[in-house]
């Protein structure tokens, strides 16, 4: 009898045991489900969210759309393209498409060449330059750029050589003045101190506010050019510089007569005061009747300043950044 | 003959009947006419050697392997008759109390009554009489350790004990069931194997007595005389009493057989005739009008004439199966066995174990352990709802999970392709965006390409408009310097003082020039320079590249020539 009881108690507590394991087994399977449950019924959810999100989206993406702002784009860039070709210059920047030299002995001895090269192309035009001008590069007369500004330095070079050609062809008088900005050295990046070696006259000092280059579109790069000429001449490089293969913009213009022929406005008054004394009844005396009313057709020096345009350096420079992101 | 089903589900009742030579298994059943119908009977006898009470001799464990696979179902339970001589009976009168207390009372005299400590028997109580102030109350005990081997050993054969019969007492109730209570008084005498039972009724009434006296009487009787051993004068005795055996008169065997028959008849109708007068004077029962025999060990001839002489009433054998209807084959086999010898087995189907007023001595623990295994199923339907009930939800959310990751899974990759025409999209907007912004720029850088030459052209269209007009100096002036207040985010340390920032502003060009007084030679100042004057600084003025003109000066100290001196403020939108 013992023995039944007993045997009965064990099944019964190994039934009931089994029967918590099953039960505990159960729940557990049900808490799993139903964890599942919730995080499908989130996942879900957010996917209903992200759908509707894309249905609202503006613009809606879908393939037309896609490819009407494709069709968009690709007529931005046409338009950009025939805008940029109407800023002049060739459909490859030149400037970009020579290597510089790759030894600072090689810059000095393309400088020095380059220096001969005016002189002769000026004597050709019969144009009087200064003795012993370096136009604008005097400088590295007896040595090449740093290295880290051979570039820029050449560069510049180029340009100012279709500028002075430009030029030649205007037939000035005489060059008076050849400037270019001083190039930015790695250590005076900001601009604050731009490296100013050799002649005080090389260099430009050209405001930040009149510059035209815009970040991530175009930097520039001003120069100025004094001459002695006649207003025909201003003319004639004008229209030269419309021909260049480079595109450049004219940022200023100053004009001075030679010699003292303007004189100073002492004793100058209004029109209105002018004209008052005139009612006043002064007339002019006889001898101021000899006075000869003739202005001789004269000689000026102008000044011009150019802005290179130069649509390859932000170009350059975005993608060595996006190389560096990319490393 | 009457049958009391135990429900519509058990209609089915199995009886197995351990006797002290035989083992009889029984299944019965209900027939389309509600009679009770004998479906399957299979028994063995043997000859028990040297098994004590409540052992199991391997002759029982024979018979029982043999007959009970009959059952092919063995999910049915089956009701165990044990022998007679194991079961101590004993009718005690107790006062007639209220029902509250009679349990108390019958408990308190089956102490007395019984001779064991009642935690070691099976004990039950049958109140015979209760119709006066006294309660007849018939007391039936079992030891444990007696009927416990047999339970045991149908459970290793896979059978279920319901219940528990006594020989004795199930041939009673199958007695009073069929009589009920009309009918004459009379009186049955049931000779077992190793005791036999007197059973006298009147009315609904009925007492009960067992004595040892029985067929091992014979079988012993036989085994003393002729110095054999107990199964072969057992051998001997069926031989010839129930085989018919026919033996020479003077031979010893037949002598011996013939003085152990006469010596147990003797003694048995001694003993029925003292019960009977027992019966009349302590229970003042009236005279049966009958005697019945009954039992394997009525088989000789010489029982009813001797009971008929002795009582002086009419004996006959009581082998009565009326009522019962048998189901193919099962006749044969009852007969061959001897029905006289299956009145227990009959009489315990004929009990209705629901009730409490028929004895049932199956032990406790095993009653426990049947209810235990019966609310099993209930207990098991019970842990499988709770599960279910637990394991439903996790259903439901593993179909939900599911459903719902598959949904997700294809929303995303739907959006797939629409996060790439999105970024595909974003990718032209920004290009598109930069496109206007540069063409904004390169319109400005055309502008400010054309406004010099433009400025030029249109300061020597006014010129010639005026005529005898020079330019003689244009300069550039420098802006004005405005002073203000320097914010506060450009102060350091404890610096206060002021700084100048230059604003940006329009180009300012002085422009210097000569006008010809042809008319007026000799005129310092005349109307015509005047209105020439006047002519060419309002052209100026119109001009798209000159927003003001201003600090204008003359000198008209020579006659003829007027000088004149003023400021160009240009226009800002023309980018000089």
């Amino acid at each position: 009898m013992k023995l039944v009881t007993s045997k009965f108690s064990s099944n019964a507590l190994a039934a009931i045991l089994g029967l918590l394991a099953l039960a505990l087994t159960a729940g557990s399977w049900s808490w799993i489900q139903y964890g599942r449950a919730e995080k499908a019924d989130k996942l879900w959810r957010l996917r209903q969210t992200e759908w509707r999100g894309m249905q609202a989206a503006n613009p809606v993406p879908i393939e037309s759309v896609a490819n009407g702002l494709a069709q968009q784009v690709a007529e931005g860039e046409l338009d950009l393209g025939k805008l940029r070709s109407g800023l002049g210059g060739a459909a490859k920047d030149p400037i970009w498409s020579e290597a510089p030299p790759a030894q600072r002995a090689d810059a000095f001895f393309g400088l020095a060449q380059f220096v001969e090269a005016q002189r002769m192309r000026a004597q050709q035009a019969g144009v009087q330059i200064p003795d012993g001008t370096q136009f604008g590069f005097s400088e590295y007369a007896n040595s090449g750029p740093e290295t880290e500004l051979v570039g820029e330095v050449f560069r510049q070079q180029l340009v100012m050589d279709r500028l002075l050609s430009a030029l030649w062809r205007a037939r000035p008088i005489r060059l008076i003045r050849t400037q270019r900005e001083a190039p930015l050295t790695v250590a005076t990046v900001d601009g604050s101190q731009r490296r100013r070696g050799g002649a005080r006259d090389d260099y430009l000092d050209w405001p930040n506010s009149r510059r035209l280059a815009r970040a991530g579109v175009v930097d520039t790069e001003a120069f100025c050019l004094g001459f002695v000429g006649q207003t025909s001449t201003l003319r004639r490089f004008l229209r030269e510089l419309q021909h260049l293969d480079i595109p450049v913009a004219v940022r200023q213009i100053e004009v001075e007569p030679v010699g003292n022929e303007g004189r100073g406005m002492g004793g100058a008054r209004s029109l209105a005061d002018l004209f008052r004394d005139e009612d006043a009844g002064s007339l002019v005396t006889k001898d101021s009747e000899t006075v000869v009313p003739v202005i001789a057709v004269n000689d000026s020096t102008f000044l011009v300043t150019i802005e290179y345009l130069d649509f390859v350096g932000p170009k350059q420079k975005r993608v060595d950044e996006e190389g560096d992101e990319a490393r | 003959m009457r049958m009391f089903p135990r429900s519509k589900t058990q209609a089915r009742v199995r009886i197995v009947e351990v006797g002290a030579s035989h083992f009889a298994a029984a299944e019965f059943g209900q027939s389309k006419s509600g009679r009770l119908q004998w479906n399957l009977f299979a028994a063995e006898s043997f000859v028990p050697v040297n098994s004590s009470d409540g052992e199991v001799g391997s002759e029982l464990a024979a018979a029982v392997a043999k007959t009970v696979g009959i059952f092919s179902a063995r999910n049915v339970p089956v009701d165990l008759v044990i022998p007679g001589h194991l079961v101590l009976t004993k009718l005690v009168k107790i006062p007639s109390v209220a029902s509250a207390q009679r349990e108390r009372i019958i408990r308190f005299e089956a102490q007395q009554s019984i001779p064991f400590d009642l935690s070691e028997v099976v004990w039950g109580h049958q109140v015979i009489d209760d119709r006066d102030s006294e309660l007849e109350v018939l007391f039936a005990a079992v030891k444990n350790e007696n009927v416990q081997p047999y339970i045991e050993l149908l459970g290793r054969h896979g059978l279920d004990t319901r219940c528990v019969r006594a020989a004795g007492l199930a041939f009673t109730n199958g007695i009073m069931l069929r009589e009920g209570g009309e009918g004459a008084p009379g009186m049955w005498v049931v000779v077992g194997a190793r005791s036999s039972h007197l059973l006298f009724r009147q009315d609904s009434r009925f007492h009960f007595r067992t004595v040892s006296i029985a067929g091992n009487t014979v079988t012993r009787a036989i085994a003393d005389r002729l110095e054999v051993t107990f199964s072969e004068a057992e051998q001997l005795k069926l031989s010839v009493l129930r085989d018919g055996l026919d033996l020479p008169e003077e031979s010893p065997v037949a002598k011996a057989v013939d003085a152990a028959v006469t010596l147990f008849t003797e003694k048995i109708t001694q003993e029925v005739s003292r019960s009977l007068v027992a019966h009349r004077r302590r229970h003042e029962g009236a005279e049966p009008t009958f005697v019945k025999l009954s039992g394997g060990g009525a088989i000789q001839t010489r029982l009813a004439p001797c009971l008929q002489e002795a009582l002086k009433l009419s004996v006959t054998t009581d082998a009565e199966l009326n009522g019962l209807s048998f189901a193919s084959g099962v006749q044969a086999k009852v007969d061959l066995f001897g029905a006289d010898r299956l009145g227990d087995l009959v009489g315990a189907v004929t009990s209705n174990p629901t009730t409490s007023s028929w004895i049932n001595l199956l032990p406790t623990a095993v009653e426990a352990t049947r209810k235990a295994r019966a609310g099993r199923p209930r207990w098991l339907a019970a842990a499988a709802l709770l599960i279910l009930a637990l394991a439903i939800p996790g259903l439901h959310y593993h179909r939900l999970a599911n459903a719902r990751t598959q949904a997700a899974a294809t929303l995303g990759q739907r959006l797939v392709p629409v996060y790439a025409l999105r970024a595909r999209n974003a990718e032209y907007v920004e290009r598109l965006n930069t496109v206007a912004a540069e063409a904004v720029i390169l319109r400005q850088l055309g502008v400010a390409q054309g406004a010099w030459p433009g400025l030029l052209f249109d300061l020597q269209r006014q010129l010639a408009a005026v005529q005898d007009v020079w330019i003689e100096r244009l300069l550039i002036l420098p802006p004005p310097q405005v002073v203000r207040p320097v914010a506060a985010s450009r102060r350091t340390g404890n610096e206060s003082e002021t700084e100048s920032e230059l604003e940006a502003a329009p180009l300012r060009l002085r422009i210097s020039g000569r006008l010809l007084d042809r008319e007026n030679p000799l005129s310092r100042v005349s109307q015509s320079s005047y209105e020439r004057v006047t002519a060419l600084l309002d052209g100026l003025v119109g001009s798209d590249y000159v927003s003001a003109v201003e600090g204008e000066r003359f000198d008209s100290s020579e006659p003829g020539l007027l000088r004149f001196d003023f400021t160009l403020v240009t226009n800002p939108a023309r980018l000089l």
